[in-house]
């Protein structure tokens, strides 16, 4: 026990879901950018079932990658309270994975497709160790899954956009997560990878995965989503299920 | 082949060869990540923000590797405390400590009235290092390699990825202080050899030119000691036929390995952009 807290990136033990805790709940959530001071989320209200997919949807500045990052512990709540799996944000590391934007990364840096996703099993390591035999197994069934085999040992600054957006979900799924926050996946990315990531996320509802993602798509939410959440301004507005409200996209 | 030993038969070129063979591969190791995580400014900084620390040591008698260690530390944490919340841009955080401690630094010299006594710092003087500085330098090139080794998943996920890191629960304002203070120390052992006005040309040449080479981390890491070890032994062994400062000689040779890098690049992208037409 005390060589696994020690070697953990918290410093703490991972803690067990709370029974019948859903995957996420946000309560009167507000937060605001740091910098600047102004509010980007105001009176967030969500809850999100085990295996539910939940689309956020809203125009550009809705506050849709704000939440993502609350949810992920990238960015402080000002006011309010959020739960994943009926622990506060920020312990339960191993369970949430986010798939950031595409141009948050530095694509110039020198590494691999191969190594790019083998970064989603770090959580599960922890300090000084490296990668075992599972984690490279689970590594190569996520390549395959996304259709990388083939570019695994070419340097991620010389990907397409689309094959971008497959490595850093890739990484995403070899964390094994319950909880999967994904900002904005299909965003200008090929038809091929839309195709291929719209499996993919019918394969993880199939697995029984939670998912929470940002998207413009309206087109396809009552097919691939449970329940979607609509945003404009920081602020949640009602809608019918799973139909926008009239010109939120607009 | 007598000109590749006679200069071996003297203690202080033997010093000397260890003493770049430590500062290369420090320099050359931590300068890959200044390179690509663009933190050479901080390289140039930190080298310059040591003189006030070099003075007081000086002043009281002290060794003056342990005030520049302190100045280093100090700077390295100041830009980190400065820029933390992204009120000011890292950039302008090092530029107000660059100028304010290099400021201070010139201040304290002026009431010294000889300024040959600083001379070896301001442009190195890797031929008078004493076994004991050796000893420093190797003791400082463990403890940096050492952690880079030890840290080096993490270091790389947060370069290229923070916001990833932070989510699996990655400190990455820590791991940033990390590299800072290493950085520290790495600058105060390039003091040693090349001075103060040069030691960002150690962290940063060989690294670039190794980063034209190779695109694997670990390879250019090793390729970039490589080049700094080079560079070193070729300014030793320039500074040892020709009247003319180590310090110089040593940074001149890895900017030529740099050209040669360069031109070597070029030839591979026109070579490869040829290929490409043919097939």
């Amino acid at each position: 026990m005390f060589k696994k807290r020690l070697l953990t990136y918290s410093g703490c033990h991972h803690p067990p879901p709370v029974r019948d805790a859903p995957a996420l709940e946000v309560e009167d959530l507000c937060a605001q950018y740091e910098r600047s001071g102004v509010a980007a989320l105001r009176d967030i209200g969500l809850r999100v079932e085990r295996g539910e997919r939940v689309a956020l949807v809203g125009p550009n500045g809705a506050g849709k990658s704000t939440l993502l990052k609350v949810v992920a512990n990238l960015l402080p709540m000002r006011s309010g309270r959020a739960a994943i799996f009926g622990h506060p944000v920020g312990t339960c590391h191993h369970r949430v994975s986010f798939l950031p934007q595409r141009s948050e990364l530095d694509w110039r840096f020198p590494v691999n497709v191969e190594r790019l996703i083998t970064a989603g099993r770090y959580v599960h390591m922890g300090w000084l160790r490296r990668p075992a035999s599972a984690d490279r197994e689970l590594v190569a069934r996520s390549i395959e899954l996304l259709q990388l085999d083939h570019l695994r040992e070419r340097q991620i600054g010389d990907l397409s956009g689309g094959q971008q957006q497959r490595a850093i979900l890739a990484r995403t799924l070899v964390q094994n997560a319950e909880l999967l926050l994904l900002d904005e996946p299909l965003n200008a990315v090929d038809a091929r990878t839309r195709g291929i990531i719209t499996d993919v996320l019918v394969r993880l509802k199939e697995e029984g995965k939670t998912v929470l993602m940002a998207t413009h798509d309206i087109g396809r939410l009552e097919s691939d989503f449970d329940q979607a959440v609509f945003l404009v301004d920081g602020r949640q507005v009602d809608g019918p299920p799973n139909q926008p409200p009239p010109g939120i996209l607009s | 082949m007598s000109w590749l030993l006679d200069p071996f038969h003297y203690p202080f070129m033997r010093m000397g060869f260890l003493a770049v063979f430590f500062v290369g591969i420090t320099c050359a190791t931590i300068g890959v990540y200044v390179v690509l995580r663009r933190m050479a400014f901080i390289g140039d900084a930190l080298a310059h923000t040591v003189l006030p620390g070099i003075v007081i040591a000086y002043f009281y008698g002290w060794n003056l590797f342990w005030g520049a260690l302190a100045a280093g530390l100090i700077t390295a944490l100041g830009i980190g405390w400065l820029s933390r919340r992204q009120e000011l841009r890292e950039d302008t955080a090092i530029g107000v400590m660059f100028t304010g401690m290099f400021a201070l630094g010139i201040l304290m010299m002026s009431t010294v009235r000889s300024f040959r006594d600083f001379q070896a710092i301001l442009f190195g003087n890797v031929l008078g290092i004493t076994p004991a500085n050796v000893v420093l330098l190797a003791v400082v090139a463990v403890l940096v390699l050492g952690v880079l080794f030890v840290l080096f998943k993490e270091m790389e996920l947060v370069s290229y990825d923070p916001n990833f890191a932070a989510v699996i629960g990655l400190k990455t304002e820590s791991l940033r202080y990390v590299l800072l203070v290493l950085l520290a120390f790495t600058v105060v052992s390039g003091i040693q050899a090349v001075g103060v006005v040069l030691t960002s040309a150690l962290l940063i040449t060989p690294a670039a030119a190794a980063s034209l080479l190779t695109d694997r981390l670990p390879r250019m890491m090793l390729l970039s000691s490589g080049f700094a070890v080079l560079g070193g032994v070729a300014g030793l062994y320039i500074s040892y036929y020709f009247p003319v400062s180590s310090g110089a000689s040593i940074v001149l040779a890895c900017t030529v390995i740099f050209g040669v890098a360069y031109a070597l690049r070029a030839i591979r992208s026109r070579r490869s952009s040829r290929e490409q037409q043919a097939g």
